[in-house]
């Protein structure tokens, strides 16, 4: 990838919190769009934590946050107390000159706010608006909120995972905030490459509900097409025999293996010292093997209660076997195989120092994103953004920050 | 006007998270060339779920989804004359989606710079299980060994194990959407100027997207991941599914101020003040205890009574709908967010919307699927072939006609 990053003309007006919002523009600053992020004194960001004392504040807890300060890294933050008019006024500036403005608080904020989408065209008549609420702006549901975990539960998902006699099985990220920034970014850039074609702006809702159902598609595809949900078969999969995910020697040390194909269990019997069961002409097949599963899985099993995890990974995939280690998510930071793609990458930063990214998941000509910048402290990019953006001159700068309209100093939250 | 309207897309090799990527394109109105093999078809054609009573290689509906709006052009890449007809689609194109073996494509002449001399500002996106480069490249993969090394299992599962996979298409559908955002930013980049661009994204690493703070958070001086038990989610609690007296309900409360006003909800006001319980933190280390206390309240009245009277006090639990629940809730009926798909031997089914709402330039939601090769013949032909080119092609098995729809 060029120094010229694919994004460098787009202006974000970011009034997203938490993981989701917070994650898409992550993506379009990482590609090289200017995103602003807004805050106040009085409601930070809470994926800074919540419910810090007045000492805790005191000490920069809110400075401190992993979560916040990876997801928030190459932003350009501001701190604008929005409930005063002349805060509102403040952001709407920001809006007459952006292409974009995202945000993720509940349903009814940005209106009591006086930042509603025909507000916002009021000021910038081609601005793009992006709305993630939980459950969806309009509907029976609209309004109700949700984390994560909400939303995941909320899609039904819970339901697809596990065996017969679980019960709905919740996967422990709570990766619905992350799937619905991940479809906001999507559907924010098809917005912003019509305007470019266009100039035209546009109001683009999304329900991150609805996004987690994508990852549910199978379910909703079977309930129609059958007339039942997909059968529960736990580690089991509908298709590939055998499929499991097996302990290994040490304690608590587990290897995934999926055979996808018939070739692949000729060589899986082979690895695990089975040519016994390669020869048996009714395991050729996968409906074959179905049939005697439990004796494979046994088998398997066997073999991998001797094992050291990465060393059986490492034999099956050199014999042409599927096969993952169910790694820790805490020790990704280890895993040769990032490490040896690049995908991880230090950043300083005040209060914490150095501490590692993850980069974009892609790469552009074999470069990924690069971290430009720490992610901002409470207000960092007051001056820089209303004096540097909005030509603001210091003598309104500072009435502003007299009135608390601006500020960098947080004051105890709920 | 569709946002993509006279973007040409080609995908060549298989699988869930390019066909969900092409989806995506197709539905924000781009023209989609899925090129498929002969006789054989995508590896998702064999993937469920199926519909009952109908043969190989039409059964899938999970084809159906990703392949609506697309043509199914069935060309033999193996074949030099087969290869050939590919690099004169992928001339025209804008996109070229290439999800074969990491190296595949240029071993076939259809690589990034094959591919580049016909199609100068082209932006090409390659997926891989591991990536384009490595010592793990040629590793072959599955979604529930890409969700391994992600990473996403490991805490999902009883405490003594083994970890559960979950079920469906999670890093591949999440993949696929990663690599639509990679192609919309490569595309506006091309309207800034640049000149299409060569993509590498793994579906190991696009599904890291959920589990990379972890890692974060221990050189922060944070927690080693745990797995304590199915629903048991640290480290805040609760964040699970309890059983309501009908069916089930998802409990997420973190704040004091959702604590207080979930303990009144449920009729335990005791609850507020415990000592045991004041903050999501301490209530994850005895979330075993908390379950004993909580477990018989939420079974006492139905889920949608809690989910309705919770989330009116602004404490965000969830119903957990069943497949059948999301067909018939009012609120997923008013915003429609299952869409009408229809294939030629699948008939008409529903399935999971595309769930974006872009006021100005709507995704088609839902769409007709193609059968194998059914517009084999068609596309040819608009690259200048006539019939009896063709039909020495197919008699020669470089291309597949046979989903012809009459």
């Amino acid at each position: 990838m060029s120094q010229k990053l694919p994004l460098r003309d787009i202006r974000i007006v970011d009034l997203t919190m938490g993981w989701s919002g917070p994650l898409a523009t992550r993506h379009m600053c990482d590609m090289g769009a200017e995103v602003i992020k807004i805050e106040s004194c009085t409601h930070m960001d809470w994926w800074r934590g919540w419910g810090h004392s007045a000492a805790a504040l005191a000490d920069l807890e809110h400075e401190k946050a992993a979560a916040f300060n990876q997801i928030n890294r190459n932003k350009k933050g501001v701190a604008i107390d929005l409930t005063k008019p002349d805060g509102r006024a403040l952001a709407l500036r920001l809006v007459a000159c952006a292409d974009a403005v995202i945000e993720n608080q509940a349903t009814g904020v940005m209106a009591k706010l006086g930042l509603s989408y025909d507000e916002l065209c009021a000021v910038n008549p081609s601005i793009v608006m992006l709305s993630l609420p939980a459950f969806g702006a309009v509907g029976p549901w609209a309004g109700y909120r949700g984390y994560g975990s909400t939303v995941e539960h909320g899609a039904g998902l819970p339901h697809l995972t596990g065996g017969e006699d679980d019960p709905p099985i919740q996967t422990h990220a709570a990766l619905g905030d992350a799937c619905g920034g991940l479809n906001a970014v999507a559907a924010l850039l098809v917005a912003l490459f019509h305007r470019k074609r266009t100039g035209e702006g546009q109001y683009v809702e999304i329900s991150q509900v609805e996004c987690m159902l994508q990852q549910g598609v199978h379910g909703t595809i079977a309930q129609s097409l059958t007339g039942a949900p997909p059968q529960r078969t736990g580690n089991r999969h509908p298709v590939f025999v055998p499929h499991g995910c097996f302990a290994c020697e040490v304690p608590d040390t587990w290897l995934v293996v999926a055979v996808t194909d018939d070739g692949q269990w000729q060589k899986l019997c082979t690895a695990i010292g089975r040519d016994d069961l390669a020869v048996q002409a009714d395991l050729r097949t996968a409906a074959g093997r179905r049939a005697r599963e439990d004796e494979i899985e046994a088998a398997i099993a066997a073999w991998m209660e001797t094992q050291d995890a990465e060393a059986a990974m490492e034999a099956l995939q050199n014999a042409g076997v599927p096969a993952g280690v169910a790694r820790r998510p805490s020790d990704l930071l280890e895993d040769p195989h990032y490490i040896e793609r690049g995908f991880w990458q230090d950043i300083d930063r005040d209060v914490v120092g150095p501490k590692p990214h993850p980069l974009t998941p892609w790469r552009f000509d074999g470069d990924r994103g690069p971290l430009r910048m720490p992610a901002p402290l409470l207000g960092e990019y007051n001056r820089a953004v209303f004096c540097g953006i909005l030509g603001m001159d210091k003598d309104e700068f500072a009435a502003l920050e007299a009135a608390d309209v601006i500020g960098d100093q947080p004051m105890v939250m709920d | 006007m569709p946002a993509l309207d006279g973007i040409n897309v080609v995908e060549i090799g298989e699988g869930v998270a390019l066909g969900y990527c092409g989806a995506l394109l197709a539905a924000c109105g781009a023209d989609v060339i899925k090129i498929e093999t002969p006789g054989q078809g995508d590896a998702v054609r064999r993937l469920p779920p199926f519909a009952p009573d109908v043969p190989a290689p039409e059964a899938s509906g999970l084809h159906a989804f990703l392949s609506a709006g697309k043509s199914s052009v069935a060309i033999n890449l193996d074949s030099p004359d087969g290869a050939a007809l590919v690099q004169r689609l992928a001339g025209k194109a804008d996109i070229v989606l290439d999800a074969m073996r990491p190296g595949g494509s240029a071993d076939v002449g259809l690589g990034y710079e094959d591919l580049k001399a016909v199609a100068p500002d082209l932006i090409m996106v390659a997926l891989s299980w591991f990536g384009a480069d490595g010592g793990r490249r040629d590793w072959l993969g599955s979604d529930g060994v890409a969700q391994a090394l992600a990473g996403f299992i490991y805490p999902i599962g009883q405490k003594h194990g083994p970890p559960i996979i979950p079920g469906g298409y999670f890093a591949q559908i999440t993949t696929g959407l990663t690599a639509f955002i990679a192609t919309m930013t490569a595309l506006i980049g091309n309207q800034a100027g640049d000149n299409g661009t060569l993509i590498d994204l793994s579906i190991q690493e696009a599904q890291t997207t959920y589990t990379e703070t972890a890692g974060v958070r221990l050189a922060y001086g944070g927690p080693q991941s745990v797995r304590k038990g199915i629903n048991k989610f640290t480290p805040t609690y609760p964040q699970t599914i309890y059983p309501a007296s009908d069916g089930w309900i998802g409990v997420t409360v973190l704040t004091p101020q959702q604590w207080r006003t979930c303990c009144e909800l449920i009729g335990a006001p005791e609850l507020i003040d415990d000592p045991r319980f004041l903050t999501a933190q301490t209530r994850s280390d005895l979330a075993d205890e908390l379950d004993e206390i909580l477990i018989p309240l939420f079974a006492k009245r139905p889920a949608l009574e809690w989910f309705h009277e919770a989330q009116t006090r602004r404490v965000p639990l969830a119903l957990v709908p069943t497949m059948a629940d999301l067909q018939d809730l009012d609120h997923f009926q008013a915003r429609e967010v299952l869409a009408p798909y229809q294939h030629p031997d699948l008939g008409e089914f529903t399935a999971a919307a595309i769930p974006w709402k872009l006021a100005a330039t709507p995704l088609h939601h839902g769409g007709i699927a193609p059968r194998l090769g059914q517009h084999s013949h068609d596309v040819l032909q608009a690259l200048g072939l006539d019939d009896a080119g063709i039909g020495t092609l197919a008699a020669q098995g470089v291309v597949g006609l046979g989903g012809a729809v009459s």
